[in-house]
C-alpha cells in the first residue's frame, strides 16, 4: 500500500529534477530567475540545519491549524443543523450564498483594518477560507443520509432526536465530513500563503515573499517544495481518516 | 510523427519569437523608475533625452514601479534595459542579475521618523516598538538593522511592519505605528505636512560618501550595456546634467518633478531644503564606497557572502569629465 503511493510520487519527484535540469541546460536562465535543483537543495538543508525552516513551517502549520479548528467547531454543529432541518437552512443558506463566492484573498486588507498585523488577522482569512468547503461537506453528509438507514435507527432504539443524532446522523455523514475537512485544509494552505505575502513576519508564505524580494529563487523554491512536501503528507493523513471513517463504502 | 513535427515546429516558433523580442525591445530603452525625485524625470523636463533618442534611433520609456523589488523582477525578466532605483535594490540587483551600476546618483534620502508628539528621542527606545518599513528588498531594512545594533539592539527588539514606503507617513499621522523607516519624498511628505519629525537621518547612520547615505544608483542591463554602451553613455551623462541643474536652480527643478511625480511642490522644495535628498554631481560609484555598501548588506544577510556588486565606474567619470567642459 505504502510502496503503490510513494512510488509515483518518487517517480514524480525524479521527473521533476530532470525536466529542471533539462530546463537549465538549454535555457541557461540566471540564476536568479531560476537556480539549478542542487542549489535550492543546498538552500533547503541551510534553511533546515539553521532550524528556519521549521520556524516558518511551524509558523503557518499552527496558524491553518488554529483556523481550521475554529471552522470546523462553527462549521460541523452548522452544517449538521442546516442539513438536518430545513427551517435551520431557509434561514442561514442566504447568508452563505451572499459570503461563498467572495476570494477569502479579498478579506486581506480589512483583515488587517480590523485585527491589525498580528496573528489574529491571518487566522481570520484562512477561517474564511475553510469554513464553506467544511460546512457544505457537512450539510451535504447529512442530505444524503439514505431514510432507511434513519427508520433502522428509530426502529432500533433511537427513540429520540438526540440518540438518533448522535448514533445514525453524525456517524452517517462523517465521511463526508472527512471530505469537508480534507478540503477546506487544502484551501487553508493557499490562503495562509498568500495572508503571508502580506504584512507577516513568518511563514512559507514570507518566505517565499522575501526570497522574491532580495532576488533569491533559490528561497522561493525551497519555500514552494516544503508547501508540496506538506501537502502530499497532510493529503496521506486524510486519506487514512476518510478510510478510516468511510464505513460501508468501498 | 506528425504530432511529433508539429511539436517541434511549435517550439522552434516559440523559440524564434523569444529570439526576435530582444531586436525589436532593443528600439524601445525602458527606464525603470519610482515616484521619487530621481534626476532621469529632470533631465526628461529639460529635454535631455530628446537629442539621446534621435541620435540613437531609440526611445526612452519610464517604466513606474512603486519601490526597488518589483524594478529588479522586471530588470531579472529582461524588461528594463536601465534602471534608477535604491542603492540596496541596486546593488542586489548588481550582485545578482546580469546587471552593473553605472552611477550614484541621489545621497541621503531615507530617515526614520516618529509622530511629531512621540516621546521617542532616540533609536535605543525603539525597544519594543512597532516600526513600520518597507520590505526586506528595500535598502531602508538594513539601514534600520544597523541604526537598532548601532545601539545596542536587536531586530528581535522591536515589531516590524511591512507596508508600502508611500503609506508610511498616513500609518504615522494616524499613530499606528511608533516609528516608520521610509525615503524621500515620502519622508519630506511627512515632515512638511508637520504629524512628524526625524528620529534618525541615514547620514548619521551610515555616512559612506561626501559624509552622507547613498541614496540612489542607476543600473544597466548587462547585454544592453553591451550592446548599445554609447547610450549608457549618454544617459549617465544626462542624469549628471541633470544634477547641475538640481544644484543650479532647485525651485525649478522642484516645479519639474512636480509635475512629472504629482508631488506637491512644497513637499520637494522642502526636501531639498532641508537636505533630505542631498544631489551632488560627483555619481562615480568608486570601489571603497560599493565595497563597503557590499559587506553592510551582507552584514544584515540580504547578500550572501559571495555575492559581489558589478559596477562600471567609466561611464559617471566620462560624464563628469563632460560635463565639466
Amino acid at each position: 500500500m505504502f510502496l503503490s503511493r510513494a512510488l509515483p510520487l518518487a517517480t514524480a519527484v525524479v521527473v521533476i529534477v530532470i525536466v529542471w535540469q533539462l530546463v537549465i541546460a538549454i535555457f541557461r536562465p540566471h540564476i536568479s530567475l531560476l537556480p539549478p535543483p542542487v542549489i535550492a537543495a543546498q538552500e533547503f538543508w541551510t534553511l533546515l540545519a539553521s532550524g528556519e525552516l521549521f520556524l516558518h513551517t511551524g509558523t503557518s502549520l499552527a496558524r491553518v491549524f488554529s483556523a481550521w479548528t475554529i471552522t470546523g467547531a462553527i462549521a460541523i454543529p452548522l452544517g449538521l443543523a442546516m442539513g438536518w432541518s430545513r427551517r435551520v437552512e431557509r434561514i442561514v443558506d442566504p447568508f452563505v450564498e451572499i459570503f461563498r463566492p467572495i476570494s477569502p484573498l479579498a478579506w486581506i486588507p480589512l483583515a488587517i483594518l480590523w485585527f491589525g498585523i498580528g496573528e489574529a488577522g491571518k487566522v481570520f482569512v484562512v477561517c474564511v477560507a475553510t469554513l464553506f468547503p467544511t460546512l457544505l461537506s457537512t450539510i451535504a453528509g447529512v442530505k444524503r443520509i439514505d431514510p432507511v438507514l434513519v427508520h433502522a435507527g428509530q426502529v432500533l432504539g433511537c427513540t429520540d432526536q438526540a440518540s438518533l443524532f448522535c448514533k445514525v446522523i453524525f456517524p452517517a455523514a462523517l465521511p463526508s465530513i472527512v471530505v469537508g475537512l480534507r478540503i477546506s485544509f487544502g484551501t487553508g494552505w493557499a490562503a495562509i500563503i498568500a495572508a503571508e505575502l502580506v504584512a507577516a513576519r513568518s511563514g512559507l508564505g514570507y518566505l517565499i515573499a522575501n526570497g522574491m524580494e532580495i532576488l533569491r529563487a533559490d528561497k522561493v523554491l525551497v519555500g514552494m517544495a516544503m508547501i508540496g512536501i506538506l501537502g502530499v503528507f497532510f493529503d496521506a493523513v486524510f486519506r487514512f481518516l476518510h478510510r478510516r471513517f468511510s464505513w460501508g463504502e468501498e | 510523427m506528425k504530432r511529433f513535427s508539429a511539436l517541434l515546429l511549435a517550439v522552434a516558433g516559440v523559440a524564434l519569437l523569444g529570439a526576435g523580442t530582444p531586436v525589436l525591445a532593443q528600439q524601445t530603452v525602458n527606464y525603470g523608475v519610482q515616484p521619487a525625485t530621481m534626476p532621469i524625470y529632470i533631465a526628461r523636463e529639460l529635454g535631455l533625452l530628446d537629442p539621446i533618442e534621435r541620435k540613437h534611433g531609440i526611445r526612452v520609456v519610464f517604466r513606474n514601479f512603486a519601490y526597488g523589488a518589483p524594478e529588479n523582477q522586471a530588470m531579472a525578466a529582461g524588461e528594463l534595459q536601465m534602471a534608477s532605483a535604491g542603492m540596496g535594490p541596486a546593488i542586489i540587483a548588481a550582485s545578482r542579475l546580469p546587471s552593473t551600476l553605472v552611477a550614484i546618483t541621489i545621497l541621503e534620502q531615507t530617515a526614520i521618523l516618529v509622530p511629531k508628539d512621540s516621546p521617542l528621542k532616540s533609536v535605543k527606545e525603539l525597544k519594543g516598538k512597532k516600526v513600520a518599513f518597507p520590505g526586506e528588498g528595500s535598502q531602508q531594512y538594513p539601514l534600520l538593522l544597523k541604526a537598532l545594533a548601532d545601539s545596542g539592539l536587536k531586530e528581535a527588539d522591536i515589531t516590524l511592519f511591512k507596508t508600502d514606503g508611500a503609506q508610511i507617513p498616513t500609518l504615522l499621522q494616524s499613530k499606528s505605528v511608533d516609528a516608520g523607516i521610509t525615503w524621500d519624498p515620502h519622508v519630506s511628505n511627512a515632515l512638511a505636512a508637520g504629524h512628524s519629525k526625524v528620529l534618525i537621518k541615514a547620514e548619521k547612520i551610515m555616512p559612506i560618501m561626501q559624509g552622507h547615505y547613498i541614496g540612489n544608483g542607476e543600473y544597466v542591463h548587462d547585454d544592453f550595456l553591451a550592446r548599445r554602451p554609447e547610450v549608457v553613455q549618454d544617459l549617465v551623462s544626462a542624469n549628471v546634467r541633470a544634477i547641475d541643474f538640481i544644484l543650479k536652480d532647485p525651485k525649478a527643478a522642484a516645479r519639474m518633478w512636480a509635475k512629472q511625480i504629482g508631488f506637491p511642490e512644497n513637499v520637494i522644495n522642502y526636501s531639498l531644503s532641508e537636505g533630505i535628498s542631498v544631489y551632488s554631481r560627483n555619481v562615480v560609484p568608486e570601489k571603497a564606497t560599493i565595497d563597503a555598501y557590499a559587506r553592510f548588506l551582507k552584514d544584515a544577510k540580504i547578500l550572501k557572502a559571495d555575492d559581489n556588486p558589478k559596477f562600471n565606474a567609466s561611464f559617471a567619470q566620462k560624464a563628469l569629465a563632460e560635463a565639466g567642459k
